[in-house]
C-alpha cells in the first residue's frame, strides 16, 4: 500500500465513524491489532483496548460527536493524524455525568497499516482539557 | 528540502537539547539555531510565538535539569515531521507554577513540526499533560477511575 492509499484508508475510517457506518468499523483493524495510549486515559475503562471499544465510548459520552482528520502526515507504513472531536456530553465520560455542554477533543493518533488495515496505534489527546471543558472540579 | 534531512534536524535538535543539564545560556544558543524568528506553537493553552516558547522551553529546562528527551519516532512528509518523545526528568524547580517536588516523572509527548528552510516555523504540541500532573501529585493517581 503506498502512503497515499493509507491516508484514504484512514480518511475513509474517520467517514464510517461519523456516518455512523459502525458494523464496518471492525474491517478497517488488523487481527494483530495493537494499541499504546500514551496517556493512559483511556485504558482504565475499556477492558480490551479494542479499536472499537473506544468508538463506542466516545459515542456514549457524545452522540452527536464529529471527528475531523487535520493534518495527516505519512512515511512508510505510519500515518500521523492530527484530529479533532467535537460533540455534546450528553453520557458519562471517563467518570464525569453528562452535562449538556459542547466540547472538543484535541489529539494525534499515529497509525501503523499492514495489508491495508490498522495495525498498531500510538494515541495522545488532551484528556485535560476536554475534562477541564465539561466543568472537572 | 527532503523530509528525510528535516527528519535528522529534528533529532539532532534533540540531541543537541539533550546536553542542556540546566544551562539556559546553552540552551538559547541551541535553540536559535533550529528556531525561525517568525514562528508559532500550538499548545492546548493556546498560541506561543518564538519568545513566549523559548520562555516555556527554558523554564522546562531549568525546572528539570537533567530533562532527558528520546526520540521514539519520526514521521517525516513533506515539510511536515511527527516526532513521538519520551520525556524524563527530576522536578527540581519551579514549572507552570508548581513549587519543585523533587519527583521523577516520565511522560510521553508528540509533536508536528513544520519546517522551512532547515528553521522550525510552526509547532502543534501534544504532551500527556494530565501524566505529568498526575506523576507530580497535582491531581491523585487514577482521579478519573470510577
Amino acid at each position: 500500500m503506498s502512503e497515499e492509499q493509507n491516508v484514504a484508508i484512514l480518511q475513509e475510517l474517520y467517514n464510517a465513524v461519523n456516518q455512523r457506518r459502525l458494523t464496518s468499523l471492525a474491517a478497517f483493524i488488523h487481527p494483530d491489532y495493537r494499541r499504546h495510549d500514551l496517556s493512559n486515559a483511556l485504558s482504565v475503562v475499556t477492558k480490551s483496548g479494542a479499536a472499537t471499544d473506544i468508538v463506542a465510548l466516545l459515542l456514549r459520552a457524545l452522540p452527536d460527536m464529529c471527528i475531523e482528520g487535520k493534518q495527516f502526515v505519512a512515511r512508510d507504513d505510519r500515518v500521523a493524524v492530527q484530529f479533532t472531536i467535537t460533540g455534546t456530553h450528553q453520557g458519562d465520560f471517563l467518570g464525569t455525568a453528562g452535562t449538556g455542554k459542547r466540547v472538543e477533543l484535541n489529539g494525534i493518533n499515529i497509525y501503523r497499516l499492514k495489508d491495508g488495515k490498522i495495525t498498531e496505534t500510538w494515541q495522545l489527546a488532551d484528556f485535560w482539557g476536554i475534562l477541564d471543558q465539561m466543568g472537572k472540579e | 528540502m527532503p523530509a528525510r534531512q528535516n527528519a535528522e534536524l529534528v533529532r539532532h535538535y534533540f540531541d543537541d537539547s539533550n546536553t542542556v543539564k540546566g544551562d539556559i545560556a546553552r540552551f538559547r544558543d541551541i535553540w536559535k539555531v533550529y528556531f525561525a524568528p517568525v514562528f508559532v506553537a500550538h499548545y492546548s493553552t493556546g498560541d506561543m510565538d518564538y519568545d513566549q516558547y523559548l520562555k516555556y522551553g527554558s523554564s522546562l529546562h531549568a525546572a528539570f535539569q537533567d530533562l532527558k528527551q528520546t526520540v521514539e519516532d519520526i514521521v517525516a512528509q513533506g515539510d511536515k515531521v511527527v516526532v513521538r518523545l519520551t520525556l524524563q526528568g527530576t522536578h527540581t524547580g519551579v514549572f507552570g507554577g508548581i513549587n519543585a517536588t523533587g519527583r521523577s516523572v516520565s511522560i510521553q509527548a508528540v509533536l508536528i513540526i513544520r519546517m522551512s528552510n532547515s528553521k522550525f516555523v510552526e509547532v502543534w504540541a501534544f504532551p500527556n499533560e494530565m501524566g505529568l500532573l498526575r506523576q507530580l501529585g497535582v491531581i491523585p493517581e487514577g482521579a478519573l477511575r470510577r
